[in-house]
């Protein structure tokens, strides 16, 4: 055994980490050389000096702070249950709102589509469409105004058409044509 | 080994019992301490990272499924709490300048406890033993995390070699050479104190 | 740490507010929100409840100030659909 690989296992062999042959390998070794056995001598100092470093006992409140660290956090975790509950009871709403406003929307755009004999009513309604999609576009800044903008447009399109078809003045009396 | 008293004890906690609780707290609040104040050098930190530790297995009873020995998982813990708390850049400030002020000032526990304990009543030994404190203290403060932790668990936990691994998560070989380094860090900066 | 979900789905209620369609953006607030809080809840490494339950209330409001208008402006819109159909 060579020095260099001897004083790689110094350490574990201070820890009696190894097994029995290689433990009998650095014994022979550091029966030889002196250069290792000082090394060895320079590792089992300093374990022994780590070793005189005083521990540190509990401070008395330590038991103290650490329960009511433990009802502190119960506590907070029966709020959570409480917020979970209220969540729960809470969340389907906007889900089942916002699910009857697409269908909502998506009937509104769909049936001028279906029902317009009028290709031109169709095209308008498309085009508003596209304005209502590109963010771009959007006059309004508060977002729900926007969307009473698209009601209006969208009645007053069908106002017109309607106007054409039956060569009345309108009915409704809100597109003022 | 999966059917130590540790996990019985902590067992019988999940189903309820908090005095059980209280007897792990009194067999390892004190090294748990105590391998969190080598690991980040203040003794009001190690004392609130321990009660972190004992606040997460608290937690986690309700989950616990024994798969390694109980105080393996404790220190795996504590372990990995210390690293995170020397991660935050603001902590590592406060434990650096912790080491540079401190060693003077020590608080009335340390000191009464030393005062009482007659062997070392001798004042060049209470001054002694607070400058070789001292000295550990910034030595182990020195070295890397994973190091610190390796050696911490072996010199005064007596951990073996396979049980730091399950520690630390790595192989029984990678402990091997994570001591050998440490051991030559601190040679270097030891070797003048004694 | 907080968390990033929440902050996100945070922003994403408020953005809802800004242009038209917030319909989407406050779906996901919501979602996000929601899915963000249990994290909270759960882990105990994460803050910012306070911005998850902010992005649920504000896309909450959003999507029903949306229901609103389309219940006052739904009629009349359906009015003259029926007409045009027939």
């Amino acid at each position: 055994m060579n020095c260099k690989k001897a004083k790689k296992l110094l350490s574990a062999y201070l820890d009696g980490e190894m097994n029995e042959h290689c433990r009998q390998d650095i014994s022979e070794h550091l029966k030889i050389c002196s250069d290792c056995n000082k090394e060895y001598g320079i590792l089992f100092h300093q374990d022994t000096y780590l070793k005189q470093h005083d521990s540190i006992e509990p401070s008395p409140v330590f038991r103290q702070n650490f329960w009511r660290k433990i009802r502190d956090a119960e506590s907070n975790t029966v709020k959570n249950k409480i917020a979970e509950k209220i969540l729960r009871w809470w969340l389907p709403a906007p889900v089942f709102c916002s699910f009857v406003i697409f269908i909502f929307l998506i009937f509104s755009v769909v049936s001028p589509l279906l029902y317009g004999q009028n290709i031109k009513t169709s095209e308008k309604i498309v085009q508003l469409v596209k304005k209502m999609c590109l963010p771009s576009n959007q006059q309004k800044i508060f977002s729900p105004l926007n969307f009473t903008d698209f009601c209006d447009e969208y009645c007053q399109i069908l106002c017109e058409s309607h106007q054409q078809k039956s060569g009345s003045i309108s009915e409704c009396g809100r597109c003022k044509k | 080994m999966l059917e130590d008293d540790d996990i019985k004890l902590f067992l019988e906690f999940q189903r309820g019992d908090k005095q059980c609780f209280e007897k792990l707290l009194d067999k390892y609040e004190k090294p748990v301490i105590n391998f969190i104040y080598h690991m980040v050098g203040s003794r009001e930190d190690a004392e609130d990272l321990a009660q972190e530790v004992f606040l997460r297995i608290y937690r986690a009873a309700a989950n616990y499924k024994p798969s390694s020995k109980f105080s393996t998982w404790l220190y795996r813990i504590a372990a990995n709490i210390s690293i995170d708390y020397k991660r935050k850049p603001a902590n590592k400030l406060h434990a650096v300048t912790d080491s540079i002020d401190k060693p003077i000032v020590t608080d009335e526990n340390e000191i009464t406890k030393e005062i009482s304990d007659t062997s070392k009543s001798q004042p060049e030994n209470i001054l002694e033993q607070k400058r070789i404190n001292e000295t550990v203290r910034s030595a182990l403060l020195s070295l890397p995390s994973n190091q610190r932790i390796a050696l911490t668990l072996r010199v005064y936990e007596n951990k073996s070699y396979q049980e730091i691994s399950e520690i630390l998560s790595c192989s029984v070989s990678s402990v091997e050479s994570l001591l050998f380094r440490s051991r030559q860090n601190l040679k270097q900066k030891l070797t003048a104190s004694f | 740490m907080k968390s990033k979900l929440a902050i996100a789905s945070f922003v994403l209620g408020l953005v809802s507010f800004v242009q038209l369609f917030g319909l989407e953006k406050a779906v996901l607030a919501v979602v996000f929100g929601a899915i963000s809080l249990k994290e909270i809840t759960d882990g105990q490494q994460l803050n910012g409840k306070k911005y998850a339950y902010a992005a649920i209330i504000l896309g909450s409001a959003y999507i029903l100030i949306i229901l609103i208008l389309a219940v006052v402006k739904g009629p009349e819109m359906f009015k003259l659909l029926g007409k045009m159909r027939g």
